[in-house]
């Protein structure tokens, strides 16, 4: 194998693996939406004998706030379904994992799967495009409105992959043109309005951080891929139509879009209330679409999670968990890559489960265990 | 404050008879404040608002049903603790005292349903007989009030003098009964797994704050 050489074959076995276990998912769809936290918890019990570490009073506020919520939290009339509450108690959980586990880190060279993937990634994505188009036929106008994934929607792949770009290019310093190439390939073909909020802000930093010709490629990169989504998604379209705006619209003016009623609820209605129903059926579908039922208005069909925690934790307790995130985060990197860190995750969060999103979340764990492993060799010696 | 796995199981080999001991205390505490405490039960009922049809004020050509009361303002009306007659708290709560119609508030919830033109009552009393009893009570009172209001707007719509044709009320929609008296099927509270779990996460903290106390004394 005169160029194929064997460093690239585990990438080849890799991209197969990737592309059969995407069209098993593709052909029959199996539910994955707690394969992240399955992971998150073997890894917890895995690296249970390695925990030692300082652990500050967040620790214990995620703790009380889980309780509180759990605990405390009003119950609605029994004549209603009861709320998937645990996706709601997710991110406190996160937030003492984070603040557990943070300079627990993996044994395993993270960057070399961290590059596997930032290139295997979008080969996956058109994998998933070309199974559409045999599906289905697809012409190329059709593909370009579809969303293709590998194993989660896409907006949580995203940010996943973002963190990734973020480990090579922010934390590891290889500032190459091809691993951006490969990001706004990645925004452009999985077609996702949150992941193209996330790219504008990582394209600001990055901006910054790189010589006059990237930035020229950067800001034409940037433009490429508003322009091929706002074709494929309707940006044009009046910000009003869009599902999420329409949500926060409509929990805002269940507060009369007023500041001090919203004040008025510190704590938010807690983790078992049903959106208003005069609220659920203003947003048509929205309720069934998430739970399968029309009559069950649970604060998940708020889809955003600063919409959902607005009304769910209230005004305090949603603007506190970003900063949770942020101070735990800071303490490992700095402040400048703990922005740059959450800003996936948290852009995320304007569109969908965000903070309480396992995949979004071990894209933040990985960031901190890559920065430790880039900061101190040593840690990754024993492999 | 430093954690580790070895600092966890050193302290669970060294205090795990007292960590049992204090879980079994706060566990049959639990027991026995679940057995002593009154059971609540839960009784809902949905009511309709009366509607009027008139001709829309924004568009001439359209008639547009509005509500002959505003649901939000009718739910804070049931808020006031003077709201209800003398032999309403006494054949529901016992006694008329300020007390009892305090509680009374407090256990009646109220929510906008449908459109914002269905208001449900959710009641929650001590004792299944009692509960049901306010309940059929209060939609006896509400209903009666809510239809007095109906017959009131009506003939006063009738019989004002000089009624602008345009402001006329076209149509109405009579107050509904739109879902009868609904028990729960067993109490609601106290939640017995709750409380449980509640009681075993509050001993451990017990028994760490304990064993601390312990180190502490000791030296």
């Amino acid at each position: 194998m005169p160029k194929l050489g064997l460093n690239q074959l585990p990438f080849f076995g890799l991209l197969v693996a990737g592309c059969i276990l995407h069209s098993l998912i593709f052909f029959y769809p199996i539910p994955v939406y707690y394969l992240p936290d399955l992971f998150l918890l073997i890894y917890l019990v895995y690296k249970l004998p390695d925990l030692n570490q300082d652990i500050s009073l967040i620790f214990f506020l995620g703790i009380a706030l889980l309780m509180g919520y759990y605990f405390f939290s009003p119950q609605p009339p029994e004549t209603e379904f009861a709320n998937n509450y645990i996706i709601v108690l997710k991110p406190f959980a996160y937030i003492c994992i984070l603040a557990l586990y943070s300079r627990n880190v993996p044994q395993v060279k993270l960057v070399y799967w961290v590059r596997q993937f930032l290139v295997l990634y979008p080969c996956i994505l058109l994998w998933s495009l070309f199974l559409v188009h045999l599906k289905e036929n697809a012409n190329l106008g059709h593909l370009m409105s579809v969303r293709p994934y590998f194993i989660f929607e896409n907006n949580f792949e995203i940010t996943f992959y973002l963190n990734c770009f973020i480990i090579v290019f922010f934390i590891r310093k290889e500032r190459k043109w091809f691993d951006f190439g490969l990001l706004a390939t990645v925004i452009v073909l999985a077609g996702s309005r949150s992941g193209l909020l996330s790219f504008a802000v990582i394209c600001i930093y990055y901006f910054f951080s790189v010589s006059l010709r990237q930035k020229l490629v950067t800001a034409l990169l940037a433009i490429a891929a508003v322009w091929y989504i706002a074709r494929g998604r309707n940006l044009s379209a009046p910000v009003s139509s869009i599902d999420r705006v329409q949500s926060l619209q409509a929990i805002l003016s269940h507060y009369g879009n007023s500041v001090l009623e919203i004040l008025k609820e510190p704590f938010g209605y807690g983790i078992y209330e049903k959106v208003p129903r005069y609220i659920c059926i203003r947003l048509p579908d929205f309720a069934e679409w998430f739970t399968g039922n029309p009559y069950n208005c649970d604060p998940l069909m708020l889809q955003a999670f600063y919409t959902r925690a607005l009304y769910q934790f209230g005004i305090y307790v949603t603007l506190l968990i970003p900063i949770l995130f942020f101070l735990i985060v800071k303490k490992e990197t700095g402040w400048k890559l703990a922005f740059i860190i959450l800003t996936p995750i948290a852009c995320v969060a304007t569109s969908v489960g965000g903070f309480s999103n396992g995949l979004a979340f071990w894209g933040v764990l990985i960031s901190i265990y890559a920065y430790l492993q880039f900061r101190n060799p040593d840690l990754t010696s024993k492999c | 404050m430093n954690i580790s796995y070895r600092d966890i199981t050193s302290w669970f080999s060294s205090n795990w008879k007292m960590l049992i001991l204090i879980e079994l205390v706060c566990v049959l505490a639990t027991t026995v404040y679940l057995v002593l405490t009154p059971r609540i039960y839960e009784a809902d009922f949905s009511i309709q608002m009366p509607k009027v049809q008139k001709i829309s004020t924004t568009n001439g050509a359209k008639n547009e049903w509005t509500m002959m009361i505003s649901g939000l303002d009718y739910m804070r009306g049931w808020q006031n603790p003077l709201r209800f007659p003398n032999e309403f708290i006494v054949n529901c709560m016992g006694s008329d005292t300020n007390q009892n119609r305090k509680k009374f508030v407090n256990a009646n919830q109220m929510r906008l349903q449908n459109h914002g033109d269905v208001i449900q009552f959710s009641l929650k009393l001590e004792g299944l007989e009692t509960t049901n009893r306010c309940a059929n009570l209060l939609l006896y009172l509400v209903w009666n009030d809510i239809n007095q209001t109906f017959d009131n707007e009506v003939r006063r719509e009738s019989e004002a003098p000089n009624n602008p044709s345009l402001f006329a009320a076209i149509n109405y929609e009579k107050p509904g009964l739109v879902d009868l008296i609904r028990m729960s099927d067993s109490f609601i509270k106290p939640e017995i797994t709750k409380n449980i779990f509640l009681a075993i996460i509050l001993g451990l903290f017990i028994a760490i704050f304990a064993a601390r106390l312990k180190v502490k004394y000791r030296a």
